[in-house]
């Protein structure tokens, strides 16, 4: 294999195993050639977070297994893995990897486009803060958008919506445009790509293309001319020549449809449909004075209809245009995208590029990122969507165009996501490209029993001459030459039944077993349900399960359905059994009655007046832990009204207080011992996605309600037993699967306005033309629409058929397949179970006994000629599974120590908190400029010292203020400090005061910080002068002043009030001087010092608490 | 932290018994630090003997501003983000066109955009102030060595930066970080009282490294202090003792095996704690074990599981002052200030403190109020209260609100804002618990910098833009969580790194966590920043190897625990620090850790599992006698629905409904009663006709003029005047119908029909005709018909309009098949309701008066196959219902229909099987 190359792998082939191995490969080469394996220079891609977290962690256990174990390297050096590489290299390349992980790009595509959008936000348009939307926001942006379009014309838009919903504009205007645009926008997206997007819908209104054979206007006159020969029309007659009845009915109701011009009602009967097709009705032919002014009538309502639509088409463009652009535009305004506008946005921007533009852009790339991507992994190529491929080019065809690497992988037949833009073929448009080494298939599985394989590829490979036999899908005839007719490419094969074309879109390669699983049992076999009900299957898959489970407790079980609301129908099924099951599928987190209750009372936070949520939230067994009162209990009326605010404002308030996760998570705690365990999952989840919302959402419980009933998520607890979508299975196996989704139906696309159809002769490109998908009634009116219908299937079909091998393929040992009962009408439809009975052998015959005769045993078993392998062993549970109880290690509960306070700071939480707190705050500058010069004073002697530096005075006070002090407020001060020291604030100064503590010697210090722990409280601050008094060469005493300016021109009252807290604060200096030096409290004075009053207050005594 | 206090008061002069050591500066990584150190201190004085003098203590953060004279006035938060605002005002619109991308050509973005900008350039002018360096030096250095890296944007930015500079000069302001460089460049600290400093940081910015030399230059003894001797470290340290980037950035610690543990899931790690704490040597104090939890979703499962499972927990440290209650609270408030949108009313008085408010002023339920008008009025802005008849409801409320904010609202200037907020805050707010009172003073803070700005920037910013300056400025202030306080503390990563607790278990250890992941930064890639010594991964990671290695030094046990599965079920990848081992013995350590088959802790382990039922059913059928004396006509189409909801929906004490969301649009029902009450008025217009003996008008243009102008006067009652385009849609398509309704009603009355009576009301209220009981029961029958028509040959008719999309006749509604299950009774029971005002309407007389979608489709629809025996059974129907009502017998089939997309979906929890019942007593 070169190093430049697009593998196809089957299912269960081992393709993260490949993909880690090359990627391995690729830096141990690199390290040969250039001494550095440089891992941050790979960039690998994939569309899971989960499958890019796999990748790297094979990559670590494979180096780690070359660099310890030989036999690991033998099987390594396989051609097409990793080569032949030494132990030391392996080590070698292992130590960088893991010394750069957090360079290495291996990453899920979003998060990668999502990297190049921040790095690129200028070129795409984007506002510094923009970021990735949730759910609910973007679905508000868009219906906003339309909002804003049709505010910008109203008549217009009213206009729009009548034409775009034929006619009958739903009353809720927003929401119906905006349901009806739905798949129109992606498709005006993909089309913008290709230049113009307007160009496709015009396609196929162009009056020159005839939508509908026969097709004409009449005039009113001619239609109730028409109207009156049906009504006299001579009719066929019963044997005694009487009008027959169902005739005569018929008559009347075409010609009062006519009169009423209901054109649609009249194309869908039963009358008309037969006149116009030629047949038989009742069997009789019509006669021609019959059939002559009924065709009249129908041409005028082919000719309506063909208006209608058209009009449809048009002014679903028109609308599609205006809203696509608002979108945007509020986008770059808001700042809020999803990660599929991202891709658009890089796409439409060309953000690392296009032909022709001279690589800089990848250049830019390179800066921005800060990241060389040298080699390149595109993994799960199949589900990449047109407008990923166009950002994604660029660099492929740049590591085309070098001796760099490239990988690609991918399997057409695990395309399970069309419905997102996934397009299988564009694998096949890759692999055309020069310089790639192509058609390398991965077809040996590592995971199933040959058993399972033979039966997936008796399936798959007997199913195009199954078909033959059975009558599953129409050809559509016809469906090239109206394509042609109407000038628009057809695909080789746009004949052939949408089934067919499906098949062939992706090339079946046979499986092989691994050779170590060559001689491994396997079993396959098919059940019917009880009856044609969801629930009746479930009952089966129960039965099913229960049955295996019992005889081999230790497998894994997996229960594949389609949809959601299977998932859960099973679970509970299963559950009923008293099994124990996880239910895995993607569900609203309020499928658990206590995130229910939960989000209720959130929502009543928001909504008293929601009653509903007031009720669920108030239901046991929530109701009593959360210590409510049941809504009912206030009977009503306003008393109720009452208790719904007081609640509603509660939960309002505990959630501003602590945050919305915080108080999810208190909440949670309360339910829990009433809890399941699915119901601790959902709670859980809640939580995560309360703590990750943003915190704004703390005031608008209302919108986080709204998001997180939306979010569809599924839960992490597995069992042995699982129960999932197979959308959910990509990428897991399980020893037995059970799949019961066997009558779901497939390839069903929908008729009706907001339905569209795009003709895409090019999977990568845009749209060529696009049509409305038009009712099965109107299919035989119209080959071309038909044509487009197929092409609808076409594309639908792939995916469902998809879907079937993932399920079949996710088996090691056994797949069970479970059946509805058939209808009384068993005729042939698209369903897994009549694919079956016509591609596998003996299936078809077992099943219609099986339906006659019904019964719970396996009515089929997959039975090969080659390989008898026997039964499947018996699997015991895993010894280990059972596990010892701990016990809580044993702790003494200590409080930890209490935090800090400052003993200036008192608390004002009463009342008027904010406008109290700020009486006297501009005093603050002079204050700080009259404690910086008492602070210098060291003793005084009744005037203010010489040698002070006023410049160094200047810069402290600068800092302490945040700024240069004003100077003639400098001046000021010092003249009040130097006027002030005459007086008492000399004589606190003075050395001579302290005479009288009988002192060997004095210690001054000023601003002395202090910390001290008082009654487990750490204390501290800043003194302003503290004098110590030394005896023996011990500290005995000590008196600390406080500087206190501002308070000049108080009256005796209020100053008495101002000083009050102040005490307080001297007692707090008092004790901490206390406590540092081991005095007692007579022993440590405090001064308060009032240099404008010229006042002291001396405290001293015992100290209050 | 006792090893630095050690060596303070080591270093400190002493005499007297008093050790002083304020002379000294000490550097300490973060407040909680702090803390520790002068505890230890404090005690270690005490068991000296002697008193401590503190040194000065910092934290990094506040290192230079004790060493920075500022040359003007330091700006604070608001005072940054104000200048920098105004700067980008103060520039060429096409200068700084690169800033705003999103702006389309020649239109000025908006005040949020430029206040985001702002506040991106204010934190890289931090970042690069921090590295010393000078918005000019990375410009150059971008355009020298990234050519490809958008030059545009750094010359935009350059010429704000210039704009600024001339902004802070002319208003006397500096900013600090500015200051600092140049300072720090030319040397002139301010170095006061310091003779030396103790430095305790793993990594100081480039900035305080050169400060701290200038000291050294000047005398200062600086002192750096490591949890190790040199020769023991595993990586040498830089010039300044601490630890090199170089080398720590590439160190790999050999973490003994034994000390990590593996566990799969979130809530595995938790249970990896308990195993951890297990761990730790008898007997254990939760006051010395702390535990990080960096991870948040480990952080959850830690603080939800382990005090289930036995073990106290103190909380980590909330959130911001911004996100806490008051910042909300002034979130509000700017939405409203600078909006007047219906939503942004509604998130107001949503807020605890204005609903309170308003309330103690005398309205009542304003959240209803406004809720309401929301919904109803079609409007997207609350218009001038008075202004219009539509706004009567909330006017009251309205003048209140803006009565409280005037003050704000007019304040142009900054002082004036401050004042203005002071005085709102101070009437709304009355903080409780330590938590409200430190974001109180937060905000103070950030409203007194807001008073005293200078003049150049007092100006610019609307008030709104004022009030999120004082919110976002409050952001910096990490609010206390509630939570035991003696419990084991759970912390960050950075926290735990300094914590005193002797044994640590360190949660989180994986990739993207501990080191934190890398973010791109489309201004600076990584690259970029550690080329320009500013914060990058490179320098995380030889923090947080540093940190590791100090735990593992320091701690007498220490125990890590990886995680290999995310909340969401995906894997995870241990963390680099784990896998500090070369060769064969890095080689076993990754498979080791990838052993998906063992793990050392387990959450199975510490509980029983959760069982797989919990006492939450999912289904609550409620029985029991429900005191419903009254069933409306059209209300047995619940029942027929669900018994259990029609009960819900009916018990007086309950009355479930689905509230109305806040509407873009009218939904269908709100669309109906606008084209019903314009029919209403029509038809009691046309009742007086019919009063006075005249003949129907039969004349459609009439009939339209007339009906339509019943309309207009609704609108104007019910609407704003610039309602909503979508509304404005939707009153085209009701006027359409009102025409098509012309234009049937014109040729039903010339038929003959006349109309008798509209909106006629039967219930038990006053002013209402008298409700007949239903049978035999004490239940009454209660409901309005629309119209009663009378023709001089036919009789009575009774007609309901009906503006549903489709045009269904009254058979089909009512049953499904000739005698299939009833789906409605509503028709029938007109009869009953009629006749008791004496009133005989012949079954086949009943019928809707369709106004669908399809304006040509409308028509009278009559009942014309419904006979007596038809009416007879219908009432038999209603009759057994009222009796199954009385009985409290809301017992439906058994086969459940799907609510889903129904509101009421919920309150069956529809998706789940199994039933519960209960009893609504
Ligand atoms: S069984 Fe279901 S549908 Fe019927 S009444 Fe009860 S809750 Fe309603």
């Amino acid at each position: 294999m070169s190093d430049r190359s697009v593998v196809v792998a089957n299912a269960g082939s081992g393709k993260t195993y490949l993909l880690a191995n090359r990627i391995i490969r690729w830096m141990l080469e690199e390290r040969r050639r250039n001494g550095s394996a440089s891992p941050d220079r790979i960039l690998a891609v994939t569309f899971t977070r989960k499958a890019a977290a796999e990748i790297v962690e094979r990559i670590l256990r494979h180096l780690a297994q070359g660099a310890i174990d030989e036999d690991a390297r033998r099987k390594f050096a396989e051609p097409g893995q990793v080569g032949d590489f030494k132990a030391a290299e392996y080590a070698a390349v292992l130590e960088e990897f893991v010394r750069s992980m957090h360079r290495v790009s291996l990453s899920t595509i979003d998060g990668f486009f999502a990297q190049l959008a921040r790095a690129f936000g200028p070129e795409l348009g984007l506002p510094e803060s923009w970021r990735i939307g949730d759910e609910d926001e973007l679905a508000t942006q868009k219906v906003d958008a339309i909002g804003d379009v049709i505010a910008l014309d109203e008549a217009r838009a009213t206009e729009l919506a009548r034409r775009i919903a034929d006619g009958r504009p739903k009353v809720e205007v927003q929401a119906g445009i905006d349901s009806a645009l739905e798949s129109a926008l992606v498709l005006w997206s993909r089309a913008a790509l290709a230049g113009d997007p307007a160009a496709p819908w015009a396609r196929i209104a162009d009056p020159s293309i005839e939508l509908f054979p026969g097709a004409r206007f009449a005039s009113d006159e001619r239609l109730q001319e028409a109207a009156k020969l049906v009504r006299v029309a001579a009719l066929p007659t019963t044997r005694d020549g009487k009008p027959r009845k169902r005739w005569v009915d018929a008559r009347e109701r075409v010609a009062g449809l006519v009169v009423d011009r209901k054109w649609l009602e009249l194309l869908k009967d039963s009358l008309v449909q037969r006149v116009r097709a030629g047949e038989r009705f009742d069997g009789a032919d019509a006669p021609a004075e019959l059939a002559r002014p009924m065709q009249v009538a129908i041409g005028h309502a082919l000719a309506e209809l063909q208006a209608t639509l058209r009009a449809r088409l048009a002014a679903t463009a028109e609308m599609a245009a205006m809203v696509d652009a608002r979108v945007r535009s509020m986008q770059r305004a808001d700042g809020v995208l999803g990660f599929g506008d991202i891709a658009d946005a890089l796409a439409r921007s060309h953000a690392i590029g296009a032909e022709g533009d001279g690589g800089e852009r990848l250049a830019a790339m390179r800066e921005r990122l800060d990241r060389q991507v040298r080699d390149l992994a595109l993994d799960e190529f199949q589900d990449t969507a047109p407008v990923q491929w166009t950002v994604l080019e660029p660099l492929v065809d740049e590591i085309l165009s070098t001796d760099r690497r490239l990988l690609v992988v991918g399997d057409p037949k695990q395309s399970i996501y069309g419905w997102r833009g996934g397009t299988p073929a564009l694998l096949e448009s890759v692999r055309a490209r020069p310089g790639l080494d192509q058609g390398v298939t991965l077809d040996t599985s590592y995971r199933s029993s040959p058993v399972v394989l033979a039966f997936v590829d008796a399936v798959f490979e007997g199913l195009p001459s199954g078909l033959d036999r059975m009558p599953l899908d129409e050809p559509s005839d016809g469906a090239s030459a109206a394509l042609q007719a109407a000038g628009l490419p057809a695909a080789a094969n746009a004949d052939r039944s949408p089934l067919r074309r499906a098949l062939e879109a992706w090339p079946y390669a046979a499986h092989r077993a691994a050779p170590h699983k060559a001689s491994m049992p396997g079993l396959v076999q098919a059940f019917m349900a009880g009856g044609p009900r969801k629930d009746d299957i479930a009952e089966r898959v129960a039965d099913v399960v229960g049955a295996r489970s019992a005889e081999r407790p230790g497998a894994e079980i997996a229960v594949l359905v389609s949809r959601n609301s299977e998932v859960t129908a099973c679970v509970s099924a299963l559950r009923d059994r008293g099994l124990d099951v996880s239910h895995e599928g993607r569900s609203p987190v309020g499928d658990s009655a206590a995130a229910m209750a939960v989000l209720a009372l959130l929502r009543v936070a928001d909504r008293p007046d929601d009653s509903i949520a007031l009720w669920l939230a108030t239901r046991e067994p929530a109701c009593s832990r959360l210590g409510l009162v049941p809504m009912e209990r206030h009977g009503g009326g306003r008393a109720l009204r009452a208790a719904a605010r007081e609640l509603s404002r509660r939960v309002r308030r505990e959630v501003a207080e602590h945050g919305l996760g915080p108080w999810v998570d208190r909440t949670a705690a309360l339910l829990r011992d009433a809890c399941s365990r699915h119901d601790l999952e959902r709670l859980r989840q809640l939580s995560a996605l309360a703590h990750g919302a943003e915190p704004e959402l703390s005031a608008d419980p209302g919108r986080f309600v709204r998001a997180a009933a939306e979010r569809m998520s599924k839960t992490g607890e597995q069992a042995r037993i699982r129960v999932m979508t197979v959308h959910m299975s990509k990428g897991l196996e399980f020893d037995e699967v059970v799949f019961a989704s066997m009558d779901e139906p497939m390839g069903q696309v929908e008729g009706g306005a907001g339905q569209w159809s795009a003709l895409m002769p090019d999977p990568a490109g845009a749209p060529v033309a696009i049509a409305p998908i038009v009712a099965k009634e109107f299919v035989a009116l119209s080959p071309l629409l038909a044509a487009f219908r197929a092409e609808a299937q076409v594309a639908r079909l792939g995916d469902d058929i998809s879907g079937l091998y993932v399920a079949l393929t996710r088996a090691k040992e056994a797949v069970h397949l479970v059946c509805a009962t058939p209808p009384k009408e068993d005729n042939p439809k698209l369903t897994a179970t009549w694919l079956l009975r016509a591609a596998a052998d003996g299936f078809h015959a077992a099943f219609t006994a099986a339906a006659a005769l019904p019964g719970s045993a396996a009515f089929w078993t997959f039975a090969h000629p080659e390989l008898d392998l026997g039964p499947l062993p018996p699997r015991p549970l895993p010894a280990e599974s059972a596990l010892p109880a701990a016990v809580l290690p044993s702790v003494e509960r200590v409080a930890r120590a209490a935090g800090v306070r400052a003993p200036s700071s008192h608390e004002s939480a009463d009342g008027r908190f904010f406008a109290r707190e700020f009486e006297g705050v501009p005093d603050g500058e002079r204050g700080t400029i009259a404690h910086a010069w008492f602070e210098r004073i060291e003793w005084c002697d009744g005037a203010l010292p010489a040698a002070i530096d006023e410049r160094a005075l200047a810069d402290a006070i600068a800092i302490e203020i945040g700024r240069p002090a004003d100077a003639a407020l400098v001046r000021e001060m010092r003249a009040m400090v130097g006027r002030s020291l005459a007086g008492p604030m000399g004589a606190v100064l003075r050395r001579a005061r302290c005479d009288a503590w009988g002192c060997d010697a004095l210690e001054v210090r000023a601003e002395m910080p202090f910390a001290a722990v008082i009654d487990g409280t750490l204390v501290r601050g800043r003194m302003d002068r503290v004098v110590l008094g030394v005896r023996g060469g011990r500290v005995v005493r000590a008196e600390v002043v406080d500087w206190k300016t501002g308070a000049g021109a108080l009256d005796g009252r209020a100053f008495e009030e101002r000083i009050a807290p102040y005490r307080e604060q001297m007692d707090g200096y008092r004790r901490a001087l206390c406590a540092m030096l081991g005095l007692p409290a007579e022993a440590v004075t405090a001064v308060l010092a009032f240099p404008e009053r010229g006042e002291l207050v001396e405290v001293s005594g015992a100290l209050r608490s | 932290m006792r090893a630095l206090a050690r060596a303070v008061l080591d270093a400190a002069p002493t005499s007297h018994g008093v050790a002083d050591a304020s002379g000294a500066l000490v550097v300490v990584p973060a407040s909680r630090a702090r803390r520790a150190f002068e505890r230890h201190l404090f005690e270690l004085a005490r068991e000296r003997g002697v008193a401590a003098v503190a040194p000065q203590v910092v934290t990094p953060g506040a290192l230079l501003t004790r060493l920075v004279v500022p040359g003007g006035r330091s700006l604070g938060a608001v005072g940054e983000r104000v200048s920098w605002l105004a700067a980008i005002e103060r520039c060429e619109a096409r200068d700084v066109a690169p800033l705003f991308p999103e702006a389309s050509e020649g239109e000025a973005p908006d005040e949020r955009s430029r206040e985001a900008v702002a506040l991106r350039i204010s934190a890289l002018a931090r970042d690069c102030a921090a590295a010393g360096r000078t918005f000019a030096d990375v410009a150059a250095h971008v355009e020298q060595t990234m050519p490809e890296a958008d030059p545009a944007r750094w010359r935009a930015l350059l010429s704000v930066d210039r704009e600024r500079r001339a902004l802070l000069d002319a208003a006397g302001a500096a900013d600090f970080g500015m200051a600092a460089v140049a300072a720090v460049r030319g040397g002139s600290l301010h170095v006061g009282g310091i003779r030396r400093v103790h430095l305790f940081l793993a990594d100081p910015e480039p900035v305080q490294r050169q400060a701290l030399r200038v000291l050294a230059a000047r005398g200062v003894d600086v002192r750096s202090m490591v949890h190790a001797d040199a020769a023991a470290l595993p990586a040498p340290l830089d010039g300044d003792g601490c630890p090199a980037h170089d080398g720590w950035s590439g160190v790999g610690l050999d973490v003994p095996t034994e000390l990590i543990l593996r566990a799969d899931t979130p809530s595995d790690q938790a249970a990896a704690v308990l195993e951890a704490i297990a761990r730790v040597p008898a007997p254990r104090r939760t006051n010395e074990i702390a535990v990080a939890v960096p991870d948040a979703s480990v952080a959850t499962e830690v603080s939800l599981r382990l005090p289930s499972w036995g073990m106290p927990v103190s909380a980590p440290p909330g959130r911001s002052a911004a996100d806490g209650p008051l910042g909300l609270l002034l979130a509000a408030i700017a939405e409203w200030l600078s909006s007047r949108r219906c939503d942004a009313l509604g998130a107001l008085v949503r807020t605890a403190e204005v609903e309170e408010w308003l309330e103690a002023s005398g309205a009542s339920d304003p959240m209803r109020l406004v809720s309401e008008f929301a919904a109803s009025s079609g409007a997207r802005t609350v218009p001038v209260p008075g202004a219009h008849e539509s706004t009567a409801s909330i006017d009251e409320l309205c003048a209140a609100v803006d009565g409280l904010l005037a003050p704000l609202a007019d304040a142009r200037a900054a002082p004036e804002a401050a004042a203005a907020l002071r005085g709102v805050l101070g009437t709304l707010v009355r903080p409780s618990g330590q938590a409200a009172r430190d974001a109180g003073h937060a905000a103070l803070e950030a409203i007194a910098e807001l008073e005293a700005l200078p003049d150049a920037l007092a100006s610019g910013p609307t008030p709104a833009g004022w009030v999120r300056a004082v919110r976002d400025a409050m952001a910096g202030t990490v609010l206390p969580s509630a939570g035991a306080d003696d419990g084991v503390e759970l912390m960050g990563w950075l926290e735990a790194g300094i914590d005193d607790a002797p044994h640590a278990v360190l949660t989180g250890m994986n990739e993207g966590v501990v080191p934190e992941g890398l973010t791109i930064d489309p201004w600076l890639p990584d690259s970029a920043r550690e080329r320009l010594g500013m914060q990058c991964a490179r320098r995380r990671q030889a923090r947080d190897a540093w940190i590791l290695h100090g735990l593992l030094h320091r701690k007498r046990s220490v125990r890590l625990v990886t995680g290999r599965l995310s909340a969401e079920g995906e894997r995870l990848r241990p963390s680099r620090l784990l896998l500090g081992q070369r060769g064969s013995s890095l080689a076993e350590r990754v498979l080791w850790l990838c052993d998906e088959d063992s793990a050392d802790a387990q959450a199975a382990r510490w509980q029983a599992a959760a069982p797989a039922n919990g006492l939450f059913g999912p289904i609550l059928v409620p029985e029991g006698n429900a005191p419903i004396d009254r069933i409306s006509v059209t209300s047995f189409r619940d029942w027929f629905a669900c018994p259990a909801l029609f009960r819900l929906k009916r018990d007086p004490r309950i009355k479930l409904r689905e509230p109305d969301g806040p509407a873009t649009e009218l939904d269908p029902m709100g669309f109906g009663s606008l084209v019903h009450a314009a029919l209403e008025e029509w038809g009691r217009d046309e009742c007086a006709r019919t009063a006075a003996n005249e003949p129907p008008t039969t004349d459609q243009e009439r009939i339209e003029r007339d009906v339509l102008a019943a309309f207009e006067r609704i609108r104007r009652r019910r609407f704003v005047p610039d309602v909503r385009g979508t509304y404005e849609v939707q009153f085209a398509l009701a006027i359409e119908r009102l025409r098509a309704f012309a234009r049937v009603q014109a040729g039903w009355a010339g038929l003959g029909w006349s109309v008798l009576d509209a909106e006629l009301v039967f219930d038990t209220y006053k002013g209402a005709l008298p409700a007949p009981l239903i049978g035999a029961s004490r239940v009454r029958l209660v409901g309005r018909i629309d119209r009663v028509d009378v023709h001089p040959e036919y009789g009575h008719a009774a007609l309901d309009y009906k503006t549903s999309s489709d045009a269904e006749g009254p058979a089909k509604a009512h049953r499904q098949g000739v005698d299939g299950p009833w789906k409605d009774l509503q028709l029938p029971l007109y009869r009953v309701l009629l006749r008791s005002r004496g009133i005989e309407v012949s079954p086949d007389r009943l019928g809707y008066f369709a106004l669908p979608s399809n304006p040509s489709d409308a028509q009278v629809l009559l009942a014309a196959e419904w006979d007596a025996s038809f009416a007879r059974e219908a009432e038999a129907e209603a009759e057994r219902i009222a009796a199954l009502v009385e009985a409290g017998d809301f017992s439906g089939p058994d086969e459940r229909p799907s609510w889903q997309h129904d509101p009421f979906a919920a309150v069956f929890c529809d998706g789940m099987r199994g039933l519960r019942r209960e009893v609504v007593p």
